[in-house]
């Protein structure tokens, strides 16, 4: 007997399909074929090759410098973001459960704040000449002359660093306390009457058994800073020289501002091609030491 | 098939052939916020008001109106040409849309303009649009930048400003130690005397590296000349006001036009920057502004004797290809109703200048105008090539950091030598291919 193939579930999943087609995957594969394509605005396309990889991303040392920025930028930023999410979930989750939703809440909010608005916050806030971390730092005569935060090639970079990791880390708080909740009791339990201390139970019990969450947020992370955009955009514009420009904002620049699609699209390809290189490593090295879980 | 579902379908195909055929002829029309028009102050006024003229008078027609704010707006705009869905009209400089017209993307205007219009443009407001031989615009108004000086403050330091608005680096340095000071007494600086931003394509401080006769290219503008004893020495001069006469505000080259603003209009911090004619306007108005005297003044000459030298800038509306002749044909009229004689009048509220000369009387009656009007007249242009904006910004982001004093003068303009050379030798290549 035929067997009847029942469309109902395809029929549900087709509207998020359609949407995947359309606004993920086809972009996807036109960026794909940009990259060796020299686009004109008139729409005419030339296939060249790998020319577009010699000039814009081999040949062109400005995309070299926003590389190395925003390495650096990426290995400050992650770990200690993800570190700080484990210190205040861990402390947060010794609390009451009353007081445990007000922190996650407190944690969170800043969270839905446009990343814009906090931009334009910070750049006040390190104004050299009105800024309150100046102000602040003059006033406690910790220094003597104002701090350039944002207009000097030496303090630029740090200035965005700091900014990011002073700025709350929501989600890994909320992410730690979920796989915290998930931890059995009785391994504590167990721990504790062979005579575990606390920072021994947490180092030996609850950090191994949230590799997976680590490993998680240290993905998303990476992935997260090496896209910065936003800061840099309203901040400082890449500048000063070339001391903030990062990688997301010059392809940007690059396709928006020069017309240069192709080059635009050739530097986001090596852009993927690097953050899915450094997320296999990941994957690899954070999941066999996890594996004995 | 039953009789009923036939006559639906009939009346369907018929009622799609009626509305394609009563389909209105869509123009698309970007704009920016200009002035505050109307009692409701709203600042797209005066374009919706053009429209409805326009539409009454051509009933056919439907202008859809794109309504893009100054900040991200220009970026908006580049996006939707970029993306194949330009505007029919909008308003542009001769530089940005260079690389649209050699895509062949813009209507050159030429043959729209009557003997009377090329009579009655001012030339160089034409010039501001010819490239390769044509005009690619219906020149609308003409903007330049000038230095700014806070009066009030000149007056409470002494300081004499020069009647005809010229002066030499040299007494333009004296002026600006004198506007340096400590005003609250506590032994540290509150007020500089001059104020300036380093931003892409925004000439704010070329006048400066011109000052000295240095040009960025060569006239053919196939080779980079910045990096001429000219140049460095023009650009030598504006870092100094830094480094050496220690008048600039600190850090303000790594700074955006809004906190120059600030520390100039409203705090008085700054007692001199440099801006476009628009902030005449802009500091008459008490919420923009902290009400102070100002006087608007050229930029300093190298020696007495030299002409000074500023930057302008010029706006037309330009009309995107159109595969339609009668729709081409709107736009060229709507795009001459905009720029006419008696919208060009209206640019008084705009502190910007008209470039017809039948309109050019509209500031006879305000010696600040008058004196921005007289500056402008000492203007230039950027050099329009295709790739201005990569150069652009090579050469911003140098001058940025000897500004800043980390870099040398010198080194500013000769470090992105070989990189924008080998824009200029790609471009021309290119160019040559085509």
């Amino acid at each position: 007997m035929k067997r009847r193939i029942d469309i109902t579930p395809y029929l549900f999943i087709l509207p998020a399909f359609l949407f995947f087609v359309v606004f993920i995957l086809y972009p996807v594969i036109r960026a794909l074929l940009l990259a060796f394509q020299d686009y004109q605005l008139t729409g005419e396309v030339r296939f060249v090759g790998f020319k577009n990889f010699v000039d814009g991303v081999i040949k062109d040392p400005v995309f070299w410098i926003a590389m190395k920025n925003t390495v650096l930028y990426s290995i400050v930023r992650v770990p200690i973001n993800v570190f700080v999410g484990l210190i205040i979930a861990t402390l947060i989750y010794q609390c009451s459960h009353r007081w445990q939703s007000v922190f996650r809440a407190a944690y969170y909010l800043p969270g839905v704040i446009s990343l814009v608005v906090i931009s334009m916050v910070w750049k006040w806030l390190f104004n050299p000449n009105y800024g309150l971390l100046n102000q602040l730092l003059l006033k406690m005569q910790l220094i003597t002359q104002p701090i350039p935060w944002l207009t000097s090639s030496k303090f630029a970079l740090p200035s965005l660093m700091l900014m990011a990791i002073l700025s709350s880390p929501g989600s890994a708080i909320i992410l730690y306390l979920a796989a915290m909740s998930n931890i059995p009791k009785s391994l504590y339990e167990a721990a504790s009457l062979e005579g575990a201390d606390e920072f021994t139970q947490w180092w030996k019990i609850t950090v191994p058994l949230l590799n997976n969450t680590t490993l998680y947020l240290l993905v998303m992370n990476t992935i997260a800073s090496f896209q910065v955009f936003t800061q840099v955009y309203v901040m400082t514009k890449g500048g000063p020289g070339y001391a903030t420009t990062m990688v997301a904002p010059l392809i940007y620049f690059r396709a928006f501002k020069d017309y240069e699609f192709g080059i635009a699209s050739a530097q986001a390809l090596v852009l993927f091609l690097i953050i899915l290189s450094i997320s296999l490593i990941q994957f690899k090295y954070i999941r066999r030491r996890g594996e004995y879980i | 098939m039953n009789k009923s579902i036939k006559t639906f379908c009939i009346l369907i195909i018929l009622l799609f052939f009626t509305l394609s055929f009563a389909q209105k002829i869509e123009i698309n029309l970007t704009e920016f916020p200009r002035w505050s028009y109307g009692p409701h102050g709203d600042k797209f006024g005066w374009i919706k008001e053009q429209i409805k003229i326009f539409e009454k008078k051509h009933p056919e027609v439907k202008i859809k109106l794109t309504e893009l704010p100054w900040e991200g707006g220009i970026e908006k705009r580049q996006i939707s040409v970029a993306s194949g869905n330009p505007p029919d009209i909008t308003a542009y400089g001769l530089n940005e849309i260079i690389k649209p017209i050699l895509e062949g993307l813009i209507e050159p205007v030429d043959e729209y303009l009557t003997e009377f219009d090329k009579k009655d443009y001012y030339e160089n407001a034409l010039n501001a649009f010819k490239y390769q031989g044509k005009i690619w615009a219906f020149p609308w108004l003409t903007t330049g930048i000038m230095l700014f000086i806070n009066e009030d403050l000149c007056k409470q330091r002494g300081v004499v400003l020069p009647k005809d608005g010229i002066w030499t680096y040299d007494e333009f340095v004296d002026a600006m130690k004198k506007l340096t000071f400590d005003k609250d007494g506590d032994g540290r600086i509150d007020v500089y005397g001059f104020g300036y931003y380093v931003t892409p394509l925004d000439q704010a401080v070329w006048p400066f590296i011109y000052m000295d006769g240095g040009r960025p290219l060569s006239e053919d503008m196939k080779t980079y000349t910045f990096d001429s004893p000219q140049a460095i020495s023009g650009l030598q001069k504006l870092v100094d006001l830094g480094l050496k006469h220690n008048v600039v505000l600190p850090g303000c080259a790594a700074m955006g036009p809004g906190d120059i603003w600030q520390a100039f209009a409203k705090e008085q911090r700054v007692a001199c920057a440099p801006w476009g004619s628009w902030a005449i306007s802009a500091l008459r108005d008490p919420k923009k502004s902290a009400g102070f005297k100002f006087r608007v003044l050229h930029y300093p000459v190298s020696k007495k004797g030299d002409k000074p030298i500023t930057f302008i800038g010029a706006n037309g509306f330009v009309i995107f290809k159109q595969k339609d002749t009668k729709k081409l044909k709107l736009c060229v009229e709507l795009a001459k109703q905009l720029t006419n004689t008696e919208n060009q009048k209206l640019l008084i509220h705009y502190a910007s200048f008209p470039t017809r000369k039948s309109a050019s009387k509209i500031y006879e009656t305000d010696p600040i105008m008058l004196a921005a009007q007289k500056i402008i007249a000492y203007g230039v242009i950027v050099p329009p090539h295709p790739e201005w904006t990569k150069i652009d910004d090579k050469l911003s982001r140098q001058i940025q950091l000897a500004c800043l004093g980390e870099i040398s003068a010198k080194d500013a303009l000769t470090l992105p030598k070989i990189e924008i050379q080998r824009i200029l030798d790609r471009s021309f290549m290119k160019k040559n291919k085509k």
